[in-house]
């Protein structure tokens, strides 16, 4: 992880806030709890007070331990409840 | 990451995340396919995620081994291809030292004796490793022979070919030895063309008497070593005696050509007749020219 992390730090994202979106590329969330949807085209996470769905296009998990999940495909938007 | 197993599962993803994460394993490129999720864990906690996933309704199974596992298997599955590959290897690498057969051609083939040793000596021997064969010292050695003039060494596979070239036109050996009479008699004639006449026409010399010195004088009367070249002709004297039942002139001409099949060059021959168990004994004594020559083939 310590990788992706200088990644994203390379890319422009600031590690300390619940979640980084770079274009095209993927994202980067924070004290997630539990993943209450998935699907190529949405994603739907549970972090502490609320929900966050994550839309976009050939999305993977392609990590995720420990409340950390990398997200990697083209992300489109991201929206709360 | 080279050490990830990727599994495949009939289950919802929400599901399978919350059980690995609730098991603390960490999940890697999550994908959904229809139905069938894929995932993949660290090695060491694939048989944790299958006690995780054991119920048959998520007909679980990997979908890819690990680097590592993968080649193990690979290679247990073709040992005997491995260890044809690990044989066949060794002896390419084994046979560019080993020399199998030393050949020794060109017209100096007669000296292969001689050639074989000194390449024993330079470290190629057959049916043997040969690391340091050191050619160029062989390769000298092999010229210094008499009447080498050209010498190559190569390696031709597990073959060691060494082509050694005589000078043909010459084979005939220089002596350097000095000319000595061969028979007891008198110097009827010495050439010197080279080297120094020991001896001079009419004097006495026994077998084995110098006749021409391999060297030359100069003036201050300084001895040189040179070549001895040149021929004597020496007067000698011999006798033999014949037996025949009775005397008479055809005995007579046997006995006088029976010298002359010891020489060649008689000069003259006298003889005499005895009586002698009941026939006769004729004694012949004859005097001969002997050549003796050096160098002057």
């Amino acid at each position: 992880m310590k990788l992706l992390q200088q990644i994203l730090r390379e890319a422009g994202a600031d590690l300390d806030k619940s979640f980084t979106v770079i274009p095209s590329f993927g994202g980067y969330f924070k004290s997630v709890k539990r993943v209450e949807d998935y699907s190529p085209e949405r994603i739907v996470l549970a972090l502490n007070k609320m929900r966050l769905t994550v839309v976009g296009e050939k999305l993977i998990i392609d990590k995720y331990f420990q409340q950390d999940l990398f997200i990697r495909g083209n992300i489109s938007g991201v929206s709360f409840e | 990451m080279n050490n990830i197993v990727e599994f495949s599962i009939t289950c919802p993803p929400e599901t399978a995340l919350k059980k690995l994460t609730k098991a603390n394993i960490a999940v890697f490129k999550l994908k959904k396919h229809g139905s069938t999720l894929t995932f993949g864990v660290l090695q060491e906690y694939s048989e944790k995620v299958f006690a995780i996933f054991s119920h048959p309704c998520y007909n679980i199974t990997v979908k890819r081994h690990s680097a590592k596992t993968r080649a193990v298997t690979f290679l247990k599955r073709r040992f005997g291809l491995v260890i044809g590959a690990l044989v066949f290897t060794a002896a390419a690498v084994v046979s560019g030292n080993v020399v199998m057969r030393i050949k020794v051609t060109g017209n100096g083939s007669y000296l292969s004796g001689q050639i074989i040793s000194i390449a024993n000596e330079c470290g190629a021997r057959e049916w043997s490793l040969c690391k340091k064969l050191d050619a160029p010292l062989m390769q000298a050695k092999i010229l210094a022979l008499p009447d080498v003039n050209f010498c190559s060494v190569q390696r031709e596979g597990a073959y060691l070919i060494i082509d050694v070239r005589t000078e043909e036109e010459h084979t005939a050996r220089v002596n350097y030895q000095p000319l000595k009479a061969d028979v007891s008699g008198e110097v009827y004639r010495i050439v010197a063309i080279c080297g120094t006449a020991e001896r001079a026409q009419g004097d006495k010399v026994n077998a084995g008497d110098v006749l021409i010195g391999a060297y030359e004088l100069t003036e201050e009367g300084e001895s040189n070593p040179c070549l001895a070249v040149g021929f004597a002709e020496i007067t000698a004297s011999a006798s033999l005696s014949l037996y025949y039942d009775k005397e008479s002139e055809e005995n007579a001409q046997k006995a006088l050509k029976a010298a002359a099949l010891y020489s060649d060059r008689i000069v003259s021959q006298s003889y005499t007749v005895a009586p002698c168990d009941g026939g006769v004994k004729y004694d012949v004594t004859f005097s001969y020219i002997q050549t003796v020559a050096i160098n002057m083939e």
